[in-house]
């Protein structure tokens, strides 16, 4: 990877073998496609300007938030691909199908809206404090908690469960 | 949209392990390879290498035809002292053309610098796409003197003339400077025959031609004597400077060339 930069790959690669297979479940799990290619990128570009991340207090929190922001991209690229093609091929857009859900609450969870599917994912998933999912998503942390009660209270009545707290 | 109770968001109630597994169930997918992540480096590296060096291929380009666009180096044109002056120089280039001396009166309103003298004349033509516009930046060819210019005059095709007849001056000009000369401008060529003690006028004038650096052309110009020719004319070239006249040669010599001009025969 060049000579200079072997030491600071060293580094990022313990981080990669500690997070990246996390964030890239917690971004498959909320729904985003190529989740893992999204990650890699963000690692990439971690690599590329790590002159600047390694000064950063948490390095790790910058690579999970370009990791959310390629994920969104990828599938609004996605979508416009898949327009596009419709609109081409004068045929009904195909939705690619979702992973085979075994369960209600797999579906519910499907059903969420992106902000509160991916706060779910970030939350339960990857385990991340809600200071951490909010700096991800580039929100509050009031807004990751909105989003957390309101998943909470939909998959709870998509289960007919009490929401207990 | 904030909600910031306080509260703790639960993390291990039924709800809570219930939506872990179910994430964990759609998590399923390729896992993030670090090999994918090297390769990927590798990549914007070499698309770094590339666009720099093209960068680098761009301007060396572009340097390299501006300045064989300039002739090899920067043009510029030296022009004579302001002040009124008139001398008697002798060319320099001695050993392959002995030039008769020459009377120069330097012009008034040129300042005594070197100057850069960008004209956009007519450049070189060539296919333009449609919507782009093109300027050719084309310097003013050096003016014509002995110091860019080595003139000889090889032949006169009649020596022994009669007033009204019309014979031909044969030379050659040779370019000696380092960048283009043209043989007419504010200063001129001048090929011609005259008494000595006299001018010769613009009877001899060569067509402008721009001579490239080395460059050598052949002339032919007329010579037709009039009634103040008659006598033993001398031939020959020389560069003008302000008045279109170069001083007839006072004997023979080098590029110089003896006519006999007789007087027309009369008639009655």
């Amino acid at each position: 990877m060049g000579g200079g930069s072997e030491a600071r790959a060293a580094v990022l690669a313990d981080v990669f073998s500690e997070h990246a297979k996390t964030l890239a479940g917690a971004l498959a799990s909320a729904g985003y496609p190529d989740a893992s290619d999204a990650v890699q990128e963000a690692f990439v570009q971690a690599v590329v300007h790590w002159k600047s991340v390694g000064r950063y207090d948490d390095p790790v929190q910058w690579i999970r938030r370009v990791a959310v922001n390629r994920a969104r991209n990828r599938r609004r690229g996605r979508s416009r691909q898949r327009a596009l093609a419709a609109r081409i091929a004068a045929q009904p857009e195909r939705v690619t199908a979702p992973p085979d859900i075994d369960d209600e609450l797999g579906h519910a969870l499907a059903e969420l809206p992106e902000q509160q599917r991916l706060a779910c994912a970030l939350f339960y998933f990857a385990d991340l404090p809600v200071a951490q999912v909010a700096d991800a998503m580039a929100i509050s942390v009031g807004a990751v908690k909105y989003h957390l009660h309101a998943a909470r209270a939909s998959l709870a009545a998509a289960l007919g469960v009490p929401n207990g707290r | 949209m904030d909600v910031d109770d306080g509260s703790a968001m639960p993390t291990d109630d039924p709800l809570a392990q219930s939506t872990r597994r179910a994430l964990g169930a759609l998590a399923a997918g390729p896992e993030p390879s670090w090999d994918a992540v090297v390769a990927g480096v590798r990549r914007i590296r070499r698309i770094r290498f590339a666009v720099a060096g093209a960068v680098v291929a761009a301007i060396v380009l572009a340097f390299a035809a501006s300045v064989q666009a300039a002739g090899g180096r920067p043009r510029s044109v030296r022009v004579e002292s302001p002040e009124a002056t008139t001398s008697t120089s002798a060319p320099e280039n001695a050993s392959t053309t002995t030039l008769p001396p020459t009377t120069t009166t330097t012009p008034l309103h040129r300042s005594n610098t070197t100057v850069w003298n960008p004209l956009v004349v007519n450049g070189p033509t060539s296919s333009v796409p449609p919507g782009s516009t093109t300027t050719t930046t084309v310097f003013e060819p050096l003016h014509p003197n002995a110091t860019n210019l080595a003139a000889t005059l090889d032949s006169v095709d009649d020596t022994n003339m009669t007033v009204g007849q019309t014979t031909k001056l044969r030379g050659t000009i040779t370019n000696i400077a380092g960048e283009p000369v043209t043989t007419q401008d504010y200063f001129a060529t001048i090929a011609g025959c005259g008494l000595p003690g006299t001018t010769i006028m613009n009877q001899g004038y060569l067509a402008t031609q721009v001579l490239q650096p080395g460059e050598t052309i052949s002339y032919a110009v007329d010579f037709t004597p009039g009634p103040d020719n008659v006598g033993t004319d001398y031939c020959t070239i020389g560069f003008s400077s302000q008045l279109p006249e170069i001083a007839a040669p006072t004997g023979p010599g080098p590029n110089v060339i003896a006519v006999t001009v007789n007087p027309a025969t009369s008639t009655t």
